[in-house]
């Protein structure tokens, strides 16, 4: 009897679906229109300019400008190719594409008002570390491969 | 009926202050970063969707015992597997998946799962193909058994750190309880500071709550309180 009261009914299980979504609107709606700022103000070919210096300032700007960037994680890819193009190393694309994906200083905000500040900094400090670790380890062991 | 709780306003008004302040001095731009707003939301819609019906299977399917049972603090390599493969399986933004989390980890799913969960989503199955023309076959390999190595071992420091942190509280919790508690009696006759001791005096003045503290022939107990007669 107790057990019965205790399950929800599917009906029930949407409306509380829906209702979970809904309060979370506002944070998406603002996320995204964040991320329509971004891709205005900061282009391809801006973010390309900064690379080229040694594989460790690259693969630190790569960390640091995926990051910042947002959006489809296909776009990561398609500028990946274009710095590919102008030489950038494996460690700086690697470690661009993984921070575009995994990290985003865009919705730090988001991320904190959900998960709290504490569980925030340190998800993306270790995301962060991670990233270049295996940026750089992915590189190398592939040597060992090829 | 449960009163919504909106995430985020305080964001989304200074989201909006911004685009108004832009629309006053950079008109074009603002209107280029609206639409580019439009599109993603538009394009998000069917994962929106996507993201309801699994939190409504999950809310149906999976009551707080289960959750807790799956992917609570006793989950073990059972939770890491599920959250891998949930975390490569899912589509879409990071943000968009918030919602959902937050609403089993009120359930019971731990923290340090959360964490597999996220970075798991580093490897985009239908974006494979892209990555093997850019860095080729083995590099992709390697780097998606990297992510997921990784996505492991975030998980298991966010537990420590996690742990951690519930230690510290416990031991505030006590220490707050021991300074709460009230002064007891001690019967501890072999005690150093006994004839100084507040707490012998009233055990010999009859005291009814009393027990034993450690005070020893050479030393007190610690939690010697001044004798005020």
């Amino acid at each position: 009897m107790n057990n019965q009261q205790n399950t929800p009914t599917i009906k029930k299980a949407f409306i509380n679906a829906v209702k979970n979504f809904i309060s979370t609107l506002p944070m998406i709606i603002a996320i995204t229109a964040l991320i329509g700022l971004f891709q205005t103000y900061i282009t391809p070919s801006m973010l390309s300019n900064l690379f080229g210096f040694s594989d460790i300032s690259d693969t630190l700007i790569g960390t640091f400008t995926g990051a910042i960037s947002s959006g489809n994680g296909a776009v990561s890819y398609v500028v990946a190719q274009g710095l590919q193009d102008q030489g950038v190393s494996f460690y700086a694309l690697s470690a661009f594409i993984l921070a575009w994906v995994t990290l985003g200083f865009v919705q730090i905000p988001a991320e904190a008002s959900i998960f709290g500040i504490r569980f925030t900094i340190i998800r993306n400090i270790l995301a962060l570390i991670s990233t270049i670790v295996i940026s750089y380890l992915a590189v190398i062991t592939t040597g060992i491969f090829i | 009926m449960k009163k919504i709780e909106f995430k985020g306003v305080k964001f989304l008004a200074i989201i909006s202050f911004i685009y108004i302040i832009l629309f006053i001095f950079d008109f074009e731009n603002g209107l280029i970063g609206l639409q580019k707003f439009l599109d993603i939301i538009t394009k998000l819609l069917p994962i929106f969707i996507f993201i309801i019906i699994l939190t409504t299977i999950i809310n149906y399917f999976l009551q707080p015992k289960k959750v807790m049972k799956h992917f609570g603090k006793d989950s073990g390599k059972k939770g890491i597997f599920y959250m891998l493969m949930g975390g490569t399986l899912s589509h879409g933004p990071m943000y968009a998946w918030y919602g959902m989390l937050e609403d089993m980890r009120k359930n019971g799913l731990k923290d340090g799962l959360i964490v597999v969960f996220l970075y798991a989503r580093a490897i985009k199955l239908p974006l494979l193909p892209f990555m093997v023309e850019i860095f080729g076959i083995v590099f992709t390999i390697v780097i998606n058994i990297y992510i997921l190595i990784f996505a492991i071992v975030q998980g298991k420091v966010m537990d420590i750190f996690k742990n951690k942190n519930i230690e510290k509280i416990d031991t505030k919790n006590k220490k707050e309880e021991k300074m709460a508690e009230k002064v007891l009696a001690c019967d501890n006759e072999i005690c150093k500071e006994k004839d100084n001791c507040e707490r012998y005096r009233l055990f010999k003045e009859g005291a009814k709550e009393y027990k034993t503290h450690n005070g020893k022939e050479h030393k007190g107990c610690g939690q010697f309180i001044k004798n005020t007669k």
